[in-house]
């Protein structure tokens, strides 16, 4: 089957009314998280995926797609209105959101924002289409080593990306690697740090560690401060000026572009690509003086940019099943939770799967279009139920979420437990997205390593011996050294400068 | 801080200590390949010259004071630790009282408490919490919520 008729076929699928359903239900739950402060994707990602229990495999992931790309829409009803990114990826654009919002024009930031992240999405959802078979083709020539290389490069590239020291980056990822040894070794069936409990035999479930770590842990850090009401801007008409909408063309162009693009590359953050785009604006813009005044340029590509963005990451999850971020990563965890295993032979097996989700990716963007502008005055009357009633509700659902996982209290004293661990490493200054990646790599991390050295009867040399496996262990070893190179050429470079001679 | 990040970078290297202990009882090479030891015995090293060299990059440095908002004031604390309590009395209640007791007292305390909210609110927003949503999930989504283990509650639908 060509790769349209695959769409096609996807599209009968996810034009069911079930799963219309689903994708829209997604879709408004992922913009109600987007909207809520305090609580970012990847927790509202996991905290959502209780609900998805009941239904079919593919039901389900479609619906927690449309959360995944609906926060996305959600976030920057926040950074304009309120001057307070409903998640990092719409930071960028409280810089000319709200000064627009702060001279009446919110509604036109908004409307470019939903239109920009609408195209956005659907051209690296065509990009998905057309990207993900052929690597997909690739990734089936893979065995255990190269999977095993891919994973460390992987993490690695997160690492490199995911703060300010490197060493507290690879500590985060080892920490996410040990909960993830917790329970029945998979080859030979020890139980592994189970301190002797039955509930951590089948291992430690991902979905508590992640809402405590990301989502309670953000509650008891914003409990830190007095829990009063933002200073919310009033809305004005959704309609753009004529100006305004031909300014926007080329930021959403480029916006797609970077957002796509960066997409792909496993480690680069939604955040990175909005902020990338809100540099090249300024860059090209022939009044680069008047950024920082409420400018739509300033808006449109960033939020286009961070659409395309979430995109973009789905296709190392399709194609190669590589979560690129953390909340791509609790996605995957949901795909196999259901029984599925994200990668080359998903597009084999369970290609109605594949194919139905990639089809929803548009049906949900025009979703997102359509309701989310005539709804925008519906998010800003929650934005105004004050935070000390949202937090105490979002605590109960987070307390439901944990406790339907495997209907026992046990997971809700776990998510507790990596709340005060969450909220004890973000004021350590701990990067939390490589313990996320590796919490959830770190099973089929071990596998492929012990399965290659399976092959190899435990000499190490399959890992040298084999050119693509060579590639990226070595890609992996300079992007985990390079701060040391770095540091070492600054070394250098300042004996260099004391030198009189230079 | 220096201080802060020493007993850190300790508490990792306990962490990294206790893995390898526990797991040099497993095997680590099996006639199969690398056996259940392998893995963990490998991450707890790196682990601890991780937090090792930790320690001595905060040690090495001069000690520095707490950044501006590094340690909450007295009322955030108190928010803060108010926050965890509730969650732990909230585990340790919800077999024996059930969920929708339990969330209604969880509640009452975090609305009248923290949120500060008027006694109407409070009441209302705790019963729809707690009741509401017992109903909305166990007749819409069909998840089990827990019942008390108290027969006399048990029988009043709690």
């Amino acid at each position: 089957m060509d790769t349209f008729q695959s769409l096609l076929m996807g599209f009968s699928i996810a034009l069911t009314p079930q799963n219309l359903l689903f994708a829209f239900a997604g879709s408004l739950l992922g913009t109600l998280i987007g909207v809520l402060p305090g609580i970012g994707p990847v927790a509202g990602v996991a905290i959502l995926i209780p609900l998805t229990f009941e239904l079919e495999p593919i039901g389900a992931i479609i619906m927690l797609s449309a959360i995944f790309y609906g926060t996305q829409y959600g976030g920057t009803i926040t950074s304009v209105l309120l001057n307070t990114p409903g998640e990092a990826a719409s930071a960028i654009t409280c810089i000319e959101g709200y000064e627009m919002a702060k001279k009446g024009r919110a509604g036109s930031a908004l409307s470019i924002a939903a239109i920009g992240s609408f195209i956005g999405g659907t051209l690296s959802t065509i990009g998905l289409v057309l990207a993900a078979p052929p690597l997909t083709r690739l990734a089936l020539q893979f065995g255990p080593p190269e999977f095993f290389g891919l994973m460390v490069l992987g993490i690695s590239l997160l690492m490199g990306l995911a703060g300010k020291s490197m060493l507290k980056a690879l500590m985060a990822g080892i920490f996410g690697m040990l909960l993830a040894l917790i329970g029945m070794d998979p080859v030979h069936g020890l139980p592994r740090f189970t301190f002797g409990r039955m509930e951590l035999m089948e291992g430690i479930s991902f979905v508590p560690v992640i809402m405590g770590l990301f989502g309670l842990g953000e509650i008891l850090s914003n409990a830190e401060n007095a829990l009063k009401p933002a200073f919310l801007r009033t809305m004005s008409s959704l309609v753009p000026s004529r100006q305004e909408a031909r300014d926007s063309v080329l930021p959403i162009l480029r916006g797609t572009g970077i957002g796509f693009g960066l997409g792909l590359i496993p480690g680069m953050t939604g955040t990175a690509s909005a902020f990338l785009s809100y540099v090249a604006e300024r860059k090209s813009s022939k009044h680069p003086e008047r950024f920082g005044s409420g400018i739509i340029e300033g808006v449109a590509g960033p939020e286009t940019a961070n659409n395309a963005h979430a995109i973009g990451a789905l296709v190392p999850l399709f194609a190669v099943g590589i979560p690129a971020s953390p909340t791509v990563a609790v996605l995957m965890g949901a795909f196999i939770m259901n029984g599925l295993i994200p990668g080359p032979y998903l597009f084999k097996e369970h290609p109605d799967v594949a194919w139905g989700v990639i089809a929803s990716l548009y049906i949900g963007n025009v979703m997102l279009l359509v309701l989310n502008l005539p709804l925008i005055r519906m998010w800003v009357k929650i934005l105004e139920i004050p935070y000390s009633i949202l937090f105490a509700l979002i605590l109960t659902f987070m307390v439901i979420g944990a406790y339907s996982i495997n209907n026992s209290i046990f997971d809700v004293v776990t998510m507790t437990i990596f709340g005060v661990v969450g909220y004890a490493l973000r004021k350590l200054d701990f990067p939390l997205a490589p313990a996320v990646l590796t919490l959830i790599l770190g099973p089929m991390m071990e596998r492929s390593l012990r399965q290659s050295l399976d092959m190899s009867q435990g000499d190490f040399s399959i890992f040298y011996t084999r050119p693509l496996t060579i590639a990226l262990l070595a890609i992996a070893l300079l992007i985990v050294l390079s701060p040391l190179l770095r540091f070492l050429r600054l070394r250098k470079a300042s004996a260099l400068q004391g030198d009189a001679e230079v | 801080m220096r201080r802060i990040y020493q007993v850190a970078s300790l508490v990792f290297l306990a962490m990294a200590l206790y893995v390898v202990w526990e797991a040099r009882t497993w095997d680590y090479m099996t006639p199969l390949g690398p056996g259940p030891g392998f893995f963990p015995i490998w991450m707890g090293l790196v682990l601890g010259g991780l937090a090792i060299g930790w320690l001595a990059q905060v040690s090495l440095r001069p000690a520095d004071p707490f950044p501006a908002g590094f340690l909450p004031d007295r009322a955030g604390a108190l928010r803060l630790v108010s926050i965890v309590a509730a969650m732990a009395v909230l585990c340790a209640l919800m077999d024996t009282l059930g969920f929708q007791l339990t969330i209604l007292a969880f509640m009452l305390f975090l609305l009248m408490a923290l949120g500060r909210q008027n006694l109407l609110v409070t009441i209302v927003i705790s019963l729809v919490s707690s009741f509401g949503t017992y109903y909305l999930f166990k007749t819409w989504l069909d998840v089990q919520l827990p019942a008390s283990s108290i027969v006399f509650l048990r029988n009043l639908g709690l």
